[in-house]
């Protein structure tokens, strides 16, 4: 079997940020210090018009921008997203065309959120094992900010938009990547949706009727909704048990784990999965203030911002768990060694 | 643990600054009653309790008396 190792990660960020003021401006009740200290989080990025073709492309410019390789060695696109430009084609064949990547390149468009990067970085590991392709650029992109409805706060305070480019390559030098476990439960799939827009809800006039929840939340089908509190219920049953099985599947224990990366859901949330699982918290990564939680780029975003504040070295091991919508869940271990090439 | 004690977990839990809280206070009574409001209590009970409540049983509470009925459970 070919080895494969991670060889650089980019990220783009849209220019127009959501911040706690301007927040604070439009919500009552919640002041932009309350909104803080409840979320972590001090400003989102939203797309605006950009679509996520224009977002992945941007994501990819930037990266092969900051890094040594050429879009002619990409033999493989896997783009992870929710928000594809069109049902039909795959938002990777744009992404393709428009990097400029080899007409020899595969290309192909995968739905996951919160759990997404980890199971790209999964799928990439496959197909370079069983020597079927060797430069793989696995890209995240999200727009969620663009289904928020802006006086649904329970949402607002939390998503951001972000894309994020990540390349896996077959290699002995650089991160390596070990095994995976993965879970799925479709029972919860309601609690964290865009109920309209797809086959099972076209959108229509009545989609659009919005209407306010017992909490005060006002957003129509057309919008994200999320059940708080099952997410969190879920998150807190989930995540403990998929470490868990993770560090059996690669005969570890918690203690030789030298940093835990999950996904960037909120900081209240991480920080109760941090003192449930008895994390010490230098080893655990919390990096969202100036991003909110950007769906399946959170762990890429956090995984090279950990690397640039020195919080990586050679040899560590670095957990990564992805968890959320669908509901959907994979965690893998990194065993840490800096990137063969450097940025330019 | 005394009554006290419990309403100021609670308060705690929530972010509630008031002063005169007893058993019979409405929890729809604080804007701090909402999904954030709910995680807050979830939290609350697996980290001081052990206990993983369902969302279901947190949306039954009416009271801050409710709240601490389900302590006395433990």
């Amino acid at each position: 079997m070919n080895r494969c190792v991670l060889s650089g990660i980019s990220y783009y960020l849209p220019p127009e940020t959501l911040t706690n003021e301007k927040l604070a401006e439009e919500t009552k009740g919640w002041t932009a210090e309350k909104i803080y200290q409840k979320t972590g989080i001090k400003q989102r990025h939203c797309a605006g018009s950009e679509l996520v073709s224009d977002m992945a492309v941007n994501a990819g410019k930037l990266f092969f921008e900051e890094w040594s390789i050429k879009p002619s060695s990409i033999d493989m696109l896997l783009l992870c997203t929710e928000n594809p430009d069109y049902f039909l084609p795959s938002t990777a064949c744009i992404v393709q065309d428009r990097l400029g990547l080899p007409h020899s390149c595969g290309a192909l468009d995968f739905n996951l959120g919160c759990s997404g990067f980890v199971y790209g970085l999964a799928l990439a590991k496959g197909l370079i094992h069983a020597g079927e392709v060797e430069n793989i650029l696995l890209i995240t992109a999200d727009t969620l900010t663009k289904h928020i409805h802006n006086k649904d706060s329970s949402t607002r305070t939390l998503f951001g938009d972000a894309a994020a480019s990540v390349f896996i390559t077959k290699g002995d030098t650089g991160p390596s990547l070990g095994r995976f476990i993965f879970g799925t439960d479709g029972k919860g799939f309601r609690n964290l949706m865009i109920p309209a827009g797809g086959m099972a809800l076209p959108r229509s006039p009545e989609t659009a009727i919005e209407r306010t929840d017992d909490k005060g939340y006002l957003r129509s089908p057309n919008n994200l909704f999320m059940n708080g509190p099952e997410i969190f219920n879920f998150s807190l049953k989930t995540v403990p048990r998929a470490a868990e099985q993770i560090l059996a599947r690669e005969q570890l224990s918690q203690e030789q784990i030298d940093l835990f990366i999950f996904h960037q859901s909120n900081t209240f949330m991480l920080e109760t999965l941090r003192r449930a699982m008895k994390i010490p918290e230098q080893k655990f990564y919390i990096n969202m203030e100036n991003f909110g939680n950007t769906v399946s780029s959170t762990i890429p975003i956090a995984l090279i911002n950990a690397r640039d504040e020195g919080k990586l070295k050679e040899g560590d091991l670095v957990m990564l768990i992805g968890f959320g919508v669908g509901y959907s869940w994979g965690a893998t271990i990194l065993k840490w060694a800096d990137f063969p090439l450097s940025r330019k | 643990m005394t009554d006290l004690e419990k309403i100021n977990l609670i308060a705690n839990a929530l972010d509630i600054m008031d002063t005169d809280l007893t058993e019979g206070t409405e929890l729809n009574s604080f804007k701090e009653w909402d999904s954030m409001g709910i995680v807050s209590i979830m939290a609350m009970f697996d980290r001081s309790f052990a206990m993983i409540l369902s969302v279901d049983e947190i949306q039954q509470f009416r009271t801050l008396g409710d709240i601490m009925a389900r302590m006395n459970e433990e």
